[in-house]
């Protein structure tokens, strides 16, 4: 018997697409890091550790896809604001183009398990 | 005076142990992250009453254990750097590449000159768990590299204290990717430099107060590191300077070590 460890191929399906997530929710508007974090907390199955999500940021950031402004708020100390930027809505849309035919691939093929 | 409650104390907790699950990164990197989950940390807590430790547990939980998050810091910037150096030969092209070389190339004529002349000898103990170099009267050399470049992955170089010798201290981080448990035999000096009083100990508490150096923790023995794991080793020697070596800039990536 086969056994297939379930987090392990989470993180795999995770890897690779979690990052235009991010990049999908700056699309419409600027977004702080706590409310990016709970924005993919509550999609469920795309964070467990949401402090993973900083990493990830940082990330983007340093590949050009966001950059970063300090704004204030009327709640606490200024919030670091992340915003998409012309090169990241370029990869955007690149990943868009190709994740929905390898979607509907993938999805046909598991269709034909009947 | 105000005092802490037991949400505080649970906060303040989960810091200590992610600063400490941090030491494997970078200093900069570190402090970012840090301040990044305190920010977190802060904003959520405005949603939540002063005292609601339950409330501040589950944040914590929901944050991740210190050591997990640390590592996925660590996989991150590893794959970061990987991505900089493909972007970086993608985008400069042929020629560009072979401008860099030559001006690389002519750098390395210009600093061998210079090591001839007595005047200047490039030390550069990369490595991104740190690396520093102390004159004998532990003061730390002078960093002579270029912060960006620094940013972006690029060695630590630091310039030769004027001394008969210098001590050399790197921080470096042993990793089992391996699906089974080894056993860490030894850890060397990664330097091939002619060296002395070459020392190694587990771990390495960085020095928050500001000053120089990592204290060491026990000396090293061999010790089962298992899978996934990360063990930080403090490696300290110390090195002559050896004026009549044409030397060229020496990055340490690598740790020489045996195991079973």
């Amino acid at each position: 018997m086969v056994v297939v460890n379930t987090d392990k191929l989470l993180v795999q399906m995770r890897r690779g697409s979690i990052e235009y997530c991010v990049l999908a929710l700056l699309e419409t508007e600027d977004r702080y890091g706590f409310d990016i974090t709970r924005e993919l907390a509550s999609a469920g199955g795309l964070v467990t550790s949401e402090g993973t999500v900083y990493p990830l940021l940082t990330r983007l950031r340093n590949d050009g896809f966001v950059d970063t402004y300090w704004k204030d708020s009327t709640e606490g100390p200024k919030r670091r604001y992340y915003r998409i930027t012309k090169v990241g809505r370029q990869a955007l849309e690149s990943f868009i183009a190709q994740w929905k035919p390898f979607r509907d691939s993938v999805d046909a093929i598991l269709a034909r398990r009947g | 005076m105000p005092t802490m409650t037991a949400s505080d104390e649970l906060v303040s907790t989960y810091l200590v142990n992610l600063n400490l699950a941090l030491r494997i990164v970078g200093s900069r990197v570190r402090l970012e992250y840090l301040n990044e989950i305190k920010e977190h940390i802060g904003e959520a807590r405005l949603q939540l009453a002063p005292d609601d430790a339950e409330g501040v547990r589950e944040l914590l939980n929901n944050l991740g254990n210190p050591d997990a998050l640390a590592y996925e810091l660590l996989a991150a910037q590893r794959q970061h750097r990987g991505n900089w150096w493909q972007r970086r030969v993608a985008a400069t092209g042929l020629a560009r590449v072979i401008g860099l070389t030559t001006v690389g190339l002519l750098a390395v004529l210009v600093v061998v000159a210079m090591i001839f002349a007595d005047l200047y000898r490039p030390l550069s103990p990369g490595g991104e768990e740190g690396t520093e170099v102390l004159a004998p009267n532990g003061t730390p050399a002078q960093i002579v590299s270029d912060s960006a470049q620094m940013d972006n992955g690029a060695p630590t170089v630091f310039k030769e204290p004027i001394a008969k010798s210098f001590t050399v201290k790197i921080l470096a981080s042993l990793y089992n990717d391996g699906p089974s448990s080894i056993v860490i035999d030894s850890v060397g000096s990664p330097s091939s430099f002619l060296q002395f009083d070459t020392h190694v100990r587990f771990d390495g508490t960085n020095r928050d107060d500001g000053s120089a150096g990592w204290r060491g923790g026990p000396m090293f023995h061999a010790f089962t590191l298992p899978s996934h794991h990360v063990q930080t080793v403090l490696i300290t020697y110390r090195q002559h300077c050896q004026l009549d070596e044409a030397g060229s800039i020496n990055g340490y990536s690598q740790v020489p070590v045996t195991y079973s």
